[in-house]
């Protein structure tokens, strides 16, 4: 779908960019351990500063990116082609490009509000809370996911809990702070060896139950960006769904006008 | 002298014919005690609605902000509503009043979400207003004071999976149209035996609301009153005693749908009344009919001997009444026992359609129907009996009078 949706889930999920108020640094990997990592040394992760590269890894000031999205339900499964415009955090724009019945439908995210654009009746909707929870184009994403602002850094307590296994990687848990307003009780997030790529979350509840998985693979360049092409996200009480977004190009820091991001140019787009 | 002559008579020819007489008096007792009862459970039947609709937390009479009626915008509010709520509580007709605040919010846990109206409520008069908070199943219900709670209906926590004690969070708009989010806990759940009901219920205390939408104003008083079946007169007399700015409104004006079923119900119930009264009336004036034929040459001989017409119809009008009499008495004794036993026992309408929901219209509906019984049955007995007989021995009576002495007393006749 787009870098604005995989920016702000990310955002959401990875940013940890303050640094965290409990980080540590001391466990050791069990495996090899890479010896060109600027954040590994010593045997251990230096938490803080891997947090702060996943925060900045999808963030630019503008960025142009082609995405596609498959949803996978127990009896069908769809893909759809989509553009995205985003600057900074707080705007993006998505335009489904394919297939044809799709096509024109467009989301517009400035900072917390959330508009979408229907073709078939020409008219502008904006998402109101009631909606904010519900899927996003039929995805396993919802519409909270593309709005909701990245203030994980400040919401969530993180530390390095050690090695992971699956897959091999350092393990970070992220708590929510006991006044943290959010869905998300702990996510538990594994980096790749060397620190610089996310490879798997996973969304505890309030309860403390899974909730669902996101998976990073198919890291490709971008750019000068090493980045995971491929987001998967699977949510645990919905057997058989899936959800499967692919990067095909990203342009960052590219020439986006302010005009992009407005409800005429959201009508406009076809 | 002459009228108690005519009266003598016609008990004589009531006496004459027994068998006729009782099965008369008997039908017209019969239809008169059905009617009765059926009066009686439509009563009960609009009180019970009444009931429901007011402690259903709709409440008999409510203050809202002038407009609200029309665009049911919970963003509306009355503004120095604490000065309004002491005067009301002052007032001699208003029993409880209790202040709300409403706002459309997002529970959610997890990847489970479900849209609801948050009330914001006192909670030291809200189980007093509302019936379906009274019973709190698990845990309890918000104490004063206290924010950051929740009690839901267990619908919503099954939909959410969540029990007492969980963290919810819920996301409102505020009055600026900005996404507000707060953490709630759950402290209680309710469980109505209404799946619809259960899934709306969510209350809070009206701080949180306050936060959530950014405006500390209430968005209604709700109103139990001392003579619920009075709402025009306490309405009229608030309405006289409050501002412009705000609208006095009945459960019958938020809930116009559910007041048009209770008068589509008694308009049914007249009808059945009136076809029971129809049937009855056709029955007794066909053996009043049967009377006047069997006794043409009587009355023709009475004719002969210088009775004028309207004495005959006199007495016919009189075996009437007579009958209309005993028959009212009759259906009084019949009705009256049928009416103070579903006044007292009702009538328990599982049994016929089984445990399900037994809720309308965000009202919680008593599946045990109970009548009404009182004083007003006993004239209204009388007037159901009398008038029905009276008016079916019009045509008899007109027959009977019509009587011609000379082709009634002809032998071959």
């Amino acid at each position: 779908m787009r870098n604005g949706l995989i920016l702000t889930v990310m955002t959401l999920l990875l940013a940890l960019s303050s640094p965290g108020l409990t980080s540590e640094a001391s466990k050791t990997f069990p495996f090899d351990l890479p010896t060109d990592s600027p954040f590994v040394k010593d045997g251990t992760l230096d938490v803080e500063a891997a947090v702060k590269y996943f925060e900045d890894l999808y963030r630019s000031t503008s960025s142009i990116s082609q995405v596609v999205m498959t949803v996978t339900k127990p009896r069908s499964k769809r893909t759809m082609g989509m553009k995205v415009w985003t600057r900074g955090q707080e705007r993006s724009l998505i335009l489904i490009q394919s297939p044809q019945r799709e096509k024109g439908t467009a989301t517009l995210k400035v900072e917390s509000n959330l508009w979408n654009y229907l073709p078939k009746i020409k008219r502008t909707i904006r998402i109101p809370p009631s909606m904010m929870l519900a899927s996003w184009m039929g995805s396993d994403f919802t519409n909270d996911d593309l709005v909701r602002e990245s203030s994980f850094s400040e919401d969530y307590v993180y530390r390095l809990v050690g090695p992971a296994t699956d897959p091999n990687g350092w393990q970070l848990r992220f708590d929510a702070r006991p006044d943290m307003v959010g869905l998300w009780n702990r996510i538990d997030l594994v980096l790749s060896p060397n620190g610089t790529i996310p490879l798997k979350a996973d969304y505890y509840d309030r309860k403390d139950q899974l909730s669902r998985t996101i998976v990073w693979t198919d890291v490709r360049q971008f750019g000068d960006k090493l980045i995971p092409a491929t987001m998967t996200l699977t949510p645990k009480d919905k057997e058989g769904y899936l959800t499967e977004m692919v990067y095909t190009t990203i342009d960052f820091d590219v020439d986006v006008p302010d005009a992009t991001f407005s409800l005429s140019q959201l009508e406009r787009l076809r | 002298m002459t009228q108690s002559v005519s009266i003598r008579y016609a008990g004589r020819s009531l006496f004459r014919h027994v068998r006729r007489t009782i099965l008369s008096i008997v039908g017209i007792g019969v239809a008169c005690g059905l009617s009765l009862f059926m009066v009686a459970f439509v009563r009960g039947e609009g009180t019970m609605m009444l009931n429901a609709a007011a402690g259903s937390g709709i409440g008999h009479i409510r203050i809202v902000p002038a407009g609200w009626l029309n665009a049911r915008d919970n963003n509306l509010r009355i503004h120095q509503w604490q000065d309004m709520l002491i005067a009301l509580r002052r007032h001699p007709d208003v029993t409880i009043a209790a202040p709300h605040m409403r706002i459309e919010g997002l529970l959610a846990m997890g990847t489970r979400s479900i849209g609801v109206e948050l009330v914001g409520v006192d909670p030291n008069t809200e189980q007093a207003v509302n019936r379906l908070v009274r019973t709190v199943t698990e845990g309890r219900y918000l104490l004063p004071g206290e924010q950051g709670s929740t009690v839901i209906g267990q619908a919503i926590a099954e939909r959410l999976a969540v029990t007492v004690d969980d963290q919810l969070m819920v996301t409102a708009t505020d009055q600026h149209g900005q996404i507000a989010a707060a953490m709630l806990r759950i402290v209680g759940l309710i469980e109505i035996g209404s799946r619809d009901l259960e899934s709306t219920l969510c209350h809070v205390a009206m701080d949180d609301v306050a936060q959530l939408s950014g405006q500390s104003d209430a968005g209604d008083l709700t109103l139990m009153v001392r003579t619920p079946k009075q709402l025009d007169r306490v309405q009229a007399a608030l309405k006289t005693r409050l501002p412009v700015t705000v609208s006095v409104v009945t459960w019958k004006d938020i809930m116009p749908e559910m007041a048009s079923a209770v008068k589509i119900d008694e308009t049914w119930t007249r009808l059945i009344v009136s076809i029971i009264m129809i049937v009855a009336f056709l029955g007794i004036a066909s053996a009043q009919l049967a009377a006047v034929l069997e006794r043409r040459r009587e009355f023709a001989v009475l004719s002969a001997l210088g009775m004028k017409h309207g004495r005959l119809v006199y007495v016919m009008v009189v075996e009437g009444l007579i009958l209309g009499l005993l028959g009212g008495i009759t259906g009084l004794i019949l009705g009256s026992a049928a009416a103070y036993y579903v006044a007292t026992e009702g009538i328990d309408f599982t049994k016929f359609y089984g445990e399900g929901d037994w809720s309308m219209s965000n009202m919680l509906i008593d599946p045990v129907f109970y009548g009404e019984f009182g004083w007003w049955l006993i004239p209204l007995a009388f007037v159901l009996a009398l008038s029905a007989t009276l008016l079916s021995s019009i045509y008899p009576a007109w027959y009977a009078s019509r009587t011609d002495p000379a082709t009634a007393l002809r032998v071959d006749n």
